[in-house]
């Protein structure tokens, strides 16, 4: 054996030990989301692809870790999260992270947004959830006008809108009667699809629509929303029930002309 | 030494001073047409055996940078089995996820690492679009049975995400006695998916083979392409003037022969690397202080490094340590 190369002088040459070397990372998966995703899909796929502890988790990306081991660290909210760390373990850009939550801070409007996951059962199916979709006034899915739904698709049971035990632990299932929530992902070899552009792109227009919408934290007066009510002013609702397609002109003007919604 | 002449880098940085370079050998090429074989015809395994610093470890390096070079996409890994008073599931799978550059290697369950594992893998052959896994076990004399069920159970859950595992188990002769006890115990499912092929690790045992590593010598460039051969480096003035390490190659290995005659030791020569490289690069690094157009190795200087190499203190340790096991 080997004496064909023997005689190949091409093989006697000496290789030397340099190499690059590999950084370590985490097992990232950009290509199975899509820009705009929330930052509690976009940790509970990459903790179903590396099975951290919710302590290492919470130490990745958590600005204070110990909140993640006791109650749970809120998603809704960006600076809650160490998003630099967060864009590095992903291996995203660091764009993919911007519309990953509600709000940026705290919010005086944030109580409008849910605790519990609110979802719309073919986007979950599919592995894709928006921060959109945490907003109570937010009703319908804007591509498959299914209604939100909350708790597990199975069982009921509610799922927290936290960084916690749970998504550490039993990422993208429930822990209680153990469906999984995004079939695509189950068997071997499974993965997702991110949404097509001109689905991603929607969701685009609804979070900026959403963002103008609230407003800037602390802007008490946004005619966007009925303060009593938690609901969409009219003018609001007018954009919201008009047909998908003038709706979606009227939400990518708002990108436009950046005026405000008063 | 000759300060004038113009060397492209300094020799402190040359990859055979600092020891990082790999020479290839005999052995070596019988082992690159094994796994050549294996990835064409998806044998999933092989054992390698050799003595003791004979090269095994060397080769390893080799033919992951040669597979690197040659198949830029395929994922090679490497571990190191250690030995351990009782065999743990969390330390298998850490080090396999040490090899596999994750950045957490411990801290979960057995079941959470082993899919935080096949993750891994399974990410970076998806990304480099190659389905093809390389491991290479080191040292794999020191793998228990209930490790290589670990391994087999990762083999499998690989398979089942499309992607194949090829195991290159390298290690010292013990590991033929394990696959011999497998076979004898009916543990087909290791010794067909990891042990089916065997190769038998050798050192240097003719004229003819250290002629062809040293050639690898005077061929071989640092930095690549600039013309600068490891021997005209080390010794400009004297490969201006023709010398050529590959003529070295007879009174170097009569010089092995000597030591070896003369210090009685048993059995026939075979050079390993470790000692055949010590004695190049001691040539390399004495001999340029000596460096003139009318430069010339000799036997007396062969005869020098090869007492350098400590080729036969260390084949006198081995032999004391038998004796005294065998006594």
């Amino acid at each position: 054996m080997g004496a064909a190369l023997l005689r190949d002088p091409s093989f006697w040459q000496p290789l030397t030990l340099d190499l690059p070397k590999v950084a370590r990372s985490y097992c990232a998966r950009p290509e199975w989301t899509t820009p705009g995703e929330s930052a509690w899909m976009l940790l509970s796929k990459f903790s179903w692809c590396n099975r951290l502890t919710i302590t290492q988790l919470a130490r990745l990306v958590a600005k204070l870790p110990d909140e993640a081991t006791t109650h749970g660290v809120d998603l809704r909210r960006a600076d809650r999260l160490n998003v630099g760390a967060l864009v590095v373990a992903l291996g995203s850009p660091a764009t993919s992270s911007q519309g990953a939550f509600c709000v940026e801070q705290r919010h005086h409007l944030l109580w409008l947004a849910a605790t519990e996951l609110r979802y719309c059962p073919e986007c979950l199916r599919t592995g894709f959830h928006s921060p959109i979709f945490q907003w109570r006034f937010f009703v319908r899915c804007p591509i498959h006008r299914m209604r939100m739904r909350t708790g597990c698709p199975r069982c009921g049971a509610s799922v927290p809108y936290r960084l916690g035990a749970q998504l550490a632990d039993c990422p993208l299932r429930c822990p209680y009667c153990h469906a999984v929530w995004v079939p695509c992902l189950q068997p071997h070899a499974g993965r997702c699809s991110p949404l097509n552009p001109q689905q991603a792109d929607a969701f685009a227009q609804w979070a900026d629509y959403l963002t103008h919408a609230i407003g800037p934290a602390g802007h008490r007066l946004s005619a966007a929303l009925d303060r009593s009510t938690g609901r969409l002013s009219a003018a609001c609702r007018r954009a919201h029930q008009y047909q998908t397609e003038k709706r979606f002109t009227y939400v990518s003007t708002l990108t436009t002309h950046k005026q405000p919604l008063h | 030494m000759d300060h004038t002449v113009n060397r492209p880098v300094s020799v402190d940085k040359h990859p055979l001073t600092l020891r990082k370079y790999r020479i290839p050998t005999p052995s070596i090429a019988a082992l690159r047409e094994l796994i050549d074989e294996c990835l064409l015809l998806y044998v999933t395994g092989a054992a390698i055996e050799g003595r003791p610093r004979i090269g095994k470890s060397y080769a390893i390096e080799f033919m992951r940078r040669d597979l690197a070079k040659r198949y830029p996409k395929m994922s090679v890994y490497g571990i190191r089995c250690k030995k351990s008073q009782a065999p743990s599931e969390n330390a298998f799978f850490s080090a396999l996820l040490h090899a596999a550059n994750h950045a957490a290697t411990a801290g979960s369950s057995r079941t959470a690492l082993r899919g935080r594992l096949t993750h891994k893998i399974r990410q970076v052959a998806e990304t480099n679009d190659d389905h093809r896994v390389v491991l290479f076990a080191d040292e794999a004399q020191n793998l228990r049975e209930i490790e290589y069920e670990w391994l087999r159970e990762v083999h499998d859950d690989l398979e089942m995400d499309e992607l194949r595992l090829f195991v290159f188990l390298v290690g010292q002769p013990q590991l033929l006695a394990q696959k011999s006890a497998f076979q004898a115990q009916g543990k087909e499912q290791i010794v067909a998916r990891f042990m089916i092929e065997e190769l038998h690790f050798r050192g240097l045992t003719s004229a003819e083979e250290c002629a062809a590593c040293l050639s690898a010598y005077d061929r071989a460039e640092y930095p690549p392409g600039s013309d600068w051969s490891y021997t005209r480096f080390f010794l400009p003035q004297a490969h201006a003037a023709g010398l050529r390490l590959e003529q070295e190659a007879a009174a170097l290995w009569a010089a092995f022969e000597d030591a070896h005659i003369r210090a009685n030791l048993s059995g026939d020569l075979e050079i390993p690397m470790k000692y055949f490289t010590t004695a190049v690069e001691a040539a390399f690094l004495i001999g340029m202080n000596r460096d003139a157009s009318t430069f010339k190795f000799n036997d007396e200087f062969w005869a020098q490094m090869v007492v350098k190499s400590r080729y036969v203190l260390a084949q006198r340790a081995g032999r004391v340590l038998l004796s005294s096991i065998t006594a």
